[in-house]
């Protein structure tokens, strides 16, 4: 018996230190990049920015308030906008108390902020809420795919209304749901990935690249960029055809906007790998993305924040952290930009 | 609780740590604390139908021994049928009601009678065709005078529910588990390790195999009206897989489990896909479940004795009632009368029984006869396969139907790059000679310490465990649960 005891014991050993490894680094307070490619960061990473995670509460457009008065700014976007970790909304929020309301991302028509913007334009809905200046964020990786996306319809304040409720009866049905069970592959992958990440830039799921830069741009023990893999994947997809759509879009949105007395912000938020694209090594294998540099050579009746060259800006004079190390989103040093740039345009 | 959760990780090593520290090697208390853990591990299901187990091991038990204790015929009579009739009545109500009342409906319906039906809305106890046969085959021994009653309820009570076998098999027989019940088990270390291989095979048949197989046999059998010929083919093939992988290793890990605290189970399972003739894959697949029917219900018949006509009769009635113990729906009466087709020329022309050992025994390939029958089986059991995975007949026959179009056809769905893209081939590929080499062994990887170095044994279990996380992660229920 205490041969088979000691036997199972010992076989157990690595096992379990493997799952006590996994469970101290793979953490909810890691970014999505770290949790994707399960990768060994550190564990404090995140405590660099403190308190800068923003805590204001943000308004969302289904809450009571929005029809009481005037807004003065409406935000609408993808996960760069409504951010678990240091988001610029609540900043916003910060600066402007009670004057932003923000469209939820599970309400995004075809998780598409632009249709929905063009939707809510369309249907009633800026003439129940009224709103100053409305702020339309997309991420670079998907924006060109969001605009060759063109849909006939409307979203009124009232269909609004009955998403809200919808959401309710969805969020309660989600607390009734019984809880998965716990995602044990996770074990394995850490495993594997941080040993296959020393010989290949994908490791094993190949949905995160991690790879050398030349300078130290996070505070992190290591020189290296971790990247989405969809930001090299639709760079390979940028065209000037493509990118003067988007353009004349945005043109024909704003000038909807003005009809109802409202000024548009466009926001794009750089791709990591295109931002930090000057930094990295292994230029042979990593091919250039060209989508600031055919957007910046358009006439653009719009405002648009030209956040690519002030993060450019300020990674030059060796800013750290603009962007999570391990996450595909900008940081709360970022999003602080954003507002003071926000700010500033519509002064 | 299912054996492959992180409940049972706990579950499991606490009762061991308990039966063989705390019962002094002492049957009586490892009985009762193996009735007690039992009992825990079923009400983890549905503490309600513990009762309805509490009640079965009572009646049988009790049962029992008044036809024991009787010598007047009439008097056993009486005390048999009221046990059979109670079990099955249980069975009949949980399991059956609702299909005999939607089916003598819609059979009626036909006369043009329309008839105002009540369905139950009742939750199928898990494990009832499991117990109730324990219990049956307990009963008919003791009347056939076989054995004796067992007097003692808690050793009765534990070999109806003892949990390694409770809800999915095998289906064990008293001769064969109360002997082992009612002595002190005495730790055998190398059972132990065994029975620990045992477990870890079955768990990556039941995770990694059948599991993986489950999703892309779902995806066809699901949208079947979006797929045809080779697609389809590929669906049943992963089902095939996938029932094997599922019942074979919820098999391992309850005969591993039962060989931990000292019990040897009945092999459910003999490797039926290397099987030359459909005679040999009924000796090979669910060998607890068709030896039960066989003995209970083939012989008692008259079995393969007596006219052509007797013959016909019994082979179908054996085929059919297994098809329908399996699942109250016409699919899976449909899938017993095609085995017993399968069957029955076999036994007919007195072949039944060609193949007794094991194929290819004592040689590394098949001859090229063995392997023709090995895949003329196997394609004969995927057809069959297609009936008791569909949700109806029609289904079935669609299926079919669709499958047959375009057959030869061989376009790969781009589903399938999934499969290869996540090693899953691979891993059946390697499942597949790992079972073929081991095929003379009660389990896959019995013999593996006599053939491999200990750090290649140990690098491989470490490969198996690292699979079986892997794939892991989301419990899925066996299917034999649902019988």
């Amino acid at each position: 018996m205490k041969k088979f005891l000691i036997k199972i014991l010992i076989f157990l050993v690595p096992i379990v230190c493997l799952i006590g490894l996994t469970l101290y680094y793979y953490t909810i307070k890691q970014g999505d990049l770290a949790r994707m490619s399960y990768l060994k960061i550190s564990y404090n990473y995140s405590d660099i920015f403190g308190e800068k995670f923003s805590k204001e509460p943000v308004i969302y457009v289904d809450s009571n308030a929005v029809k009481t008065r005037k807004w003065k700014f409406f935000t609408i976007g993808d996960s760069f906008t409504l951010q678990g970790r240091g988001g610029y909304v609540g900043k916003l929020s910060k600066e402007y108390p009670h004057q932003v309301l923000s469209f939820r991302n599970d309400y995004l028509v075809g998780l598409n902020p632009v249709l929905t913007l063009e939707h809510l334009l369309m249907g009633n809905y800026f003439d129940s809420v009224k709103v100053d200046v409305v702020i339309l964020q997309n991420v670079e990786r998907y924006v060109l795919e969001r605009v060759d996306v063109y849909q006939d319809d409307s979203l009124t304040f009232e269909k609004m209304n009955e998403l809200g409720k919808q959401r309710l009866i969805n969020l309660e049905n989600i607390l009734n749901e019984v809880a998965p069970p716990y995602p044990t592959n996770r074990f394995p992958h850490f495993l594997f990935n941080n040993v296959a990440y020393n010989f290949n830039s994908t490791g094993i799921n190949h949905d995160v690249y991690k790879t050398k830069i030349s300078k130290s741009l996070f505070s992190t023990k290591t020189q290296d960029l971790l990247f989405f893999k969809e930001d090299i994947e639709m760079s390979r997809k940028e065209s000037s055809e493509r990118i003067e759509k988007m353009n004349n879009r945005f043109s024909t949105i704003n000038k909807k906007m003005e009809e109802k007395g409202m000024k548009l912000i466009v926001l794009i938020a750089p791709d990591k790998y295109d931002l930090y694209y000057p930094y990295i090594l292994d230029k042979k294998t990593y091919v250039r993305p060209q989508f600031f540099e055919l957007y910046h050579q358009l006439e653009k009746d719009y405002t648009y924040i030209d956040l690519f060259s002030i993060f450019e800006k300020e990674l030059r004079k060796g800013t750290k952290d603009i962007y999570f190390y391990d996450d595909t989103h900008w940081s709360p040093f970022a999003t602080e930009i954003v507002v003071k740039e926000i700010s500033k345009a519509i002064k | 609780m299912l054996f492959n959760s992180i409940e049972f990780v706990f579950f499991l090593p606490i009762i061991f740590v308990l039966y063989w520290f705390f019962t002094k090697n002492k049957f009586k208390n490892q009985n009762i604390l193996i009735l007690v853990a039992s009992y825990y591990f079923y009400s983890c299901w549905d503490w309600r139908f513990l009762f309805l187990l509490m009640f079965s091991t009572f009646l049988d038990y009790l049962t029992g021994i008044k036809i024991d204790e009787s010598e007047k015929q009439k008097v056993r009579k009486f005390w048999f049928w009221l046990s059979v009739g109670i079990n099955l009545g249980f069975l009949g109500v949980f399991k059956y009601y609702n299909f005999f009342i939607e089916s003598i409906s819609e059979g009626v319906s036909i006369l043009g009678i329309q008839l105002n039906i009540t369905t139950l809305s009742i939750i199928l106890p898990v494990g009832i065709s499991f117990y109730t046969f324990h219990g049956l085959s307990y009963v008919i021994d003791i009347y056939k005078k076989r054995i004796k009653a067992e007097r003692n309820i808690i050793d009765y009570a534990v070999f109806v529910s003892f949990f390694p076998l409770l809800v999915a098999g095998p289906i064990e027989r008293a001769t064969h588990l109360l002997p082992q019940i009612k002595k002190a088990r005495i730790f055998q270390y190398a059972s132990a390790v065994d029975g620990m291989r045992q477990i870890l095979w079955g768990l990556f048949k039941k995770v990694v195999i059948a599991d993986s197989c489950a999703e892309f046999a779902n995806i066809f059998f699901n949208n079947t009206a979006d797929y045809s010929g080779f697609s389809l083919f590929v669906g049943a093939l992963f089902f095939t897989i996938q029932i094997y992988g599922d019942f074979s290793g919820y098999s391992d890990i309850a005969l591993g489990t039962a060989r931990l605290f000292g019990f040897e189970l009945l092999q459910n399972f003999s490797f039926p896909y290397f099987s030359r003739d459909i005679a040999e894959f009924w000796r090979r697949w669910h060998i607890s479940l068709s030896s039960w029917f066989r003995d209970y219900l083939y012989i008692p018949l008259g079995g393969n004795k007596g006219s052509l006509w007797s013959k016909v009769r019994n082979t179908f009635i054996i085929f059919l009632v297994s098809g329908f113990w399996h699942g109250a729906n016409w699919t899976f009466i449909v899938w017993g009368a095609i085995n017993a087709i399968y069957f029955l020329p076999l036994l007919l022309t007195n072949k039944n029984r060609k193949y007794l050992n094991t194929v290819a025994e004592g040689k590394v390939f098949p001859s090229f006869r063995e392997f023709y029958g090995i895949i003329v089986t196997f394609l004969m059991t995927v057809f069959a396969w297609i009936f008791f995975r569909a949700e109806t007949i029609s289904h079935a026959f669609l299926y079919i139907k669709k499958m047959f179009v375009d057959l030869l056809k061989w376009e790969v769905p781009p589903i399938l790059e999934d499969y290869w893209e996540y090693g899953l081939a691979y891993f059946l590929f390697f499942f597949i000679i790992i079972e073929w080499f081991g095929r003379e062994k009660r389990f896959a990887i019995e013999s593996l310490p006599d053939k491999c170095p200990r750090i290649i044994r140990y690098l491989f279990y470490y490969a198996l465990v690292l699979a079986i996380l892997w794939y892991g992660g989301r419990e899925k229920q066996f299917i034999y649960f649902q019988f």
